[in-house]
């Protein structure tokens, strides 16, 4: 008898050990640090039908530097709550894991009532419920003229199965920045095309410079993108069918894989994170790298040499594409305090131009008001990106009429951070891309 | 149990504590067994995290033992955890070993030694991802001092490998020299003396004397590396996240990613029985060794 127990408590404590990880894995708040706007409540005036009900926010890090970021956040969380008596508990969470962070959080009921995330979130969590249309929300700004200020291409894409799911704020782009300093001290100019880039970076692999890097996460993935849409490339065709590993993405990923090939690419990046790339980047540790525009015009007066932003390169087929996402913000289903959550998102949408212009946010706003500001309208990297990125930015549900649910699983997959890496690492990209090929009709049933 | 005029009655003795026991038993019972259940029926439906599954039988099971990453992680696996437990229990004995001698500062060693073990690992992982992420980290710059090339540690699928062993032998070794210094202690040292003056040298002293005494303390510790080398998942994913290109993805890190990103419960689930059966079968052969020791 002693001996069955002690097996049996054996058995229940690898059990455990081994279950851990995935029966267990649900979490009730991301590790992530959280502000508590709570303390101002006590000076609300109550102006609102809601004043006195509590909100959970999750916003993810959209900031580089997260600090100013969640501190402009605060500041208008502290605002809202004073004029409407509506408490707001903030929770930044990190890029690191987010998928597994919200899918976890809606499988186990303990999502938040409103957040931002990736921008194919919200699709596939509607097709399954978890998601309050908002209609009702672009009704009231349609009425009040507000709507019409925003960036057409972005609404479009919060339109899924008759409703609108979310209420975009930022629209997303990558662009080709370059360490000026660093080109004008080898005598190269600005890459113009495939060509030009890949020559350039020769140029500075011959002086001990490395040329190009693609971070190992999701950050690559989107470098992966930039150069496979700009050459006319997609995810997806216009029917709906897988297209991972068509002509237009192989040639792009041949082309990042001869640049490593020929030492241009930093090796270290396939180790590195995006914001770790980033950091070496702004340290003059290697000369191009694909990413937010945005990043420039945050950093162009704290690093030691000039930044810039490329112009969209031409590819070898002269098709000029690039990565466009539009990020939103959506409101839970099941959330018990929707109104509340409605009048929050509606605030925030109207007052978040300090997120840009001081929380050093990401991308660029999808309200056209707010290019009005001098943040803006006098930083040619943002007029850029505005006008000459978003009308050629392509995504994941690119090429196709509306979005659809299973999005943001193909955006998720690991595959692609695989292929990513193994760029950088001398791997056979051509079959890595296969393999992300494959991985995307398994999601689709394809 | 005590039987008295055909009727059953409990034995007093056993009463009490099982009345202190209950609690805790009650809440090992929900948070082991249940999840233990729900996963030995998931691994039998292509259950989605988001989403309900129905009943396919041992497909998750076919389609594991056929994919390639499944078998790649087997591979990492066995290198990590032999690595891990030999690495460990090797540095973890001659650490007790000298630590049970009269060195100078012998106390400072014996309490600085418990750092990696006593640190958190998001600390010291993250250290140690910072003193192997660039060309120019402190390891590298030592390399490099030394007239080597930098070697990008998160960037080779080899070198990886090497990294995330010798991080989980640096973490553990402190548990195992622990442990072994205990049972030094308990030696009697009168054995020592009398196989000197019988003239046995330092080596037949440890094989004969030494380690016999050893052998309990270090059965229990080998069973215990085992499962956490096996079941390691939170130094792994700090470092490397299983990564490059999947290079230092274990069977726990591979089942995470079929779970939360791969959507795929019920195949997370196959895994996670599989390595639960491994892992089982693994502890109750050593389990029996250590009762025949003991014997």
């Amino acid at each position: 008898m002693k001996k069955l127990v002690a097996v049996l408590l054996a058995i229940m404590l690898l059990a455990s050990m081994c279950f851990g990880m995935t029966a267990c894995g649900s979490t009730s708040a991301p590790a992530a640090d959280s502000v508590d706007a709570a303390p101002a409540a006590e000076d609300a005036s109550g102006g609102s039908p809601y004043a006195g009900e509590t909100i959970e926010f999750w916003d993810m890090a959209w900031g580089s530097d997260s600090a100013r970021y969640e501190a402009e956040a605060k500041k208008i969380i502290d605002a809202f709550t004073a004029e409407t008596g509506i408490i707001v508990n903030y929770t930044a969470v990190p890029w690191t894991n987010w998928y597994e962070t919200f899918v976890t959080a809606v499988a186990s009921n303990t999502n938040p009532d409103i957040s931002t995330g990736s921008g194919y979130q919200a699709f596939q969590f509607s097709a399954l419920g978890y998601i309050e249309p908002l209609d009702d929300v672009y009704e009231e700004l349609e009425a009040s003229g507000e709507l019409q200020g925003f960036m057409t291409r972005a609404l479009d894409l919060m339109y899924y199965d008759g409703h609108y799911r979310a209420l975009p704020w930022m629209a997303d782009v990558r662009g080709l920045l370059y360490n000026k300093t660093m080109l004008d001290e080898n005598g190269i100019d600005v890459p113009t095309n495939w060509d030009e880039l890949e020559a350039a970076c020769v140029k500075l692999s011959e002086a001990g410079i490395y040329g190009f890097a693609i971070p190992s996460d999701s950050a690559g993935k989107q470098t992966v993108y930039q150069f496979a849409y700009n050459n006319g490339g997609g995810v997806m065709t216009a029917d709906g069918q897988v297209s991972v590993y068509c002509d237009e993405n192989r040639e792009a990923v041949a082309f990042l894989a001869r640049l490593g090939e020929k030492g241009c690419l930093y090796p270290a990046a396939a180790g590195m994170t995006g914001s770790e790339t980033q950091a070496a980047f702004l340290n003059g540790e290697f000369c191009f790298m694909i990413t937010t525009p945005a990043l420039a015009e945050a950093n162009y007066d704290l690093v030691d040499f000039e930044i810039g932003v490329a112009e969209p390169l031409a590819a070898p087929n002269g098709n000029h594409g690039g990565f466009f996402s539009a990020n939103n913000i959506m409101i839970y289903a099941n959330s018990e305090h929707k109104e509340a959550a409605k009048e929050f998102l509606k605030y925030w949408s109207a007052n978040e131009l300090p997120m840009f212009t001081k929380g050093t946010a990401s991308g660029i706003p999808v309200r056209a008001e707010f290019y009005e500001d001098p943040y803006f309208s006098e930083s040619k990297f943002l007029t850029m990106a505005f006008n000459e990125f978003i009308p050629i930015g392509g995504n994941a549900v690119w090429r196709m009429t509306s979005n659809f649910p299973e999005a943001n699983d193909l955006d998720g997959l690991t595959e692609w951070t695989a292929l990513a890496q193994g760029i950088t690492m001398g791997e056979d990209a051509d079959a890595l891309l296969k393999a992300v090929d494959d991985a995307a009709r398994e999601v689709m049933g394809q | 149990m005590e039987r008295i005029g055909g009727k059953r009655i409990v034995n007093r003795k056993w009463v009490l504590p099982l009345v202190f026991i209950l609690p805790s038993l009650l809440f090992v019972l929900l948070v082991n067994i249940y999840p233990l259940l729900s996963g030995i029926a998931y691994s039998f439906t292509n259950k989605k995290l988001l989403g309900s599954g129905t009943f396919i039988g041992l497909k998750n099971y076919t389609d594991v033992f056929a994919s390639e990453d499944f078998k790649k992680s087997i591979g990492f696996t066995l290198t990590f955890s032999i690595s891990g437990v030999l690495g460990s229990f090797v540095f973890g004995l001659l650490a007790a070993l000298l630590l049970n001698t009269n060195i100078p500062a012998r106390s400072f060693f014996r309490s600085a030694m418990l750092l990696p073990w006593i640190v958190p690992s998001v600390v010291s992982v993250t250290c140690w991802r910072w003193m192997v992420l660039k060309d120019t980290s402190i390891i590298n710059a030592i390399i490099t001092a030394f007239g080597g090339d930098p070697i990008y540690f998160l960037s080779d699928q080899k070198w990886a490998v090497v990294l995330v062993c010798a991080l989980k032998i640096w973490k553990n070794f402190p548990f195992v020299a622990v442990s072994i210094l205990a049972a030094l202690q308990g030696v009697n040292r009168n054995l020592f003396e009398a196989a000197r003056l019988d003239g046995a040298n330092s080596w037949q002293v440890f094989w004969n004397i030494t380690w016999p005494h050893l052998i309990p303390v270090a059965t229990t510790t080998t069973i215990l590396l085992c499962i956490w080398c096996f079941n390691d998942f939170e130094n792994l994913f700090l470092l490397t996240q299983g990564g490059p290109m999947n290079a230092t993805t274990n069977i726990v890190i591979l089942a995470y990613n079929y779970a939360f990103t791969k959507n795929s419960v019920g195949k997370a689930s196959a895994m996670a029985i599989l390595q639960l059966i491994v892992v089982l079968t693994f502890s109750l052969i050593s389990m029996r060794n250590q009762k025949q020791v003991e014997e």
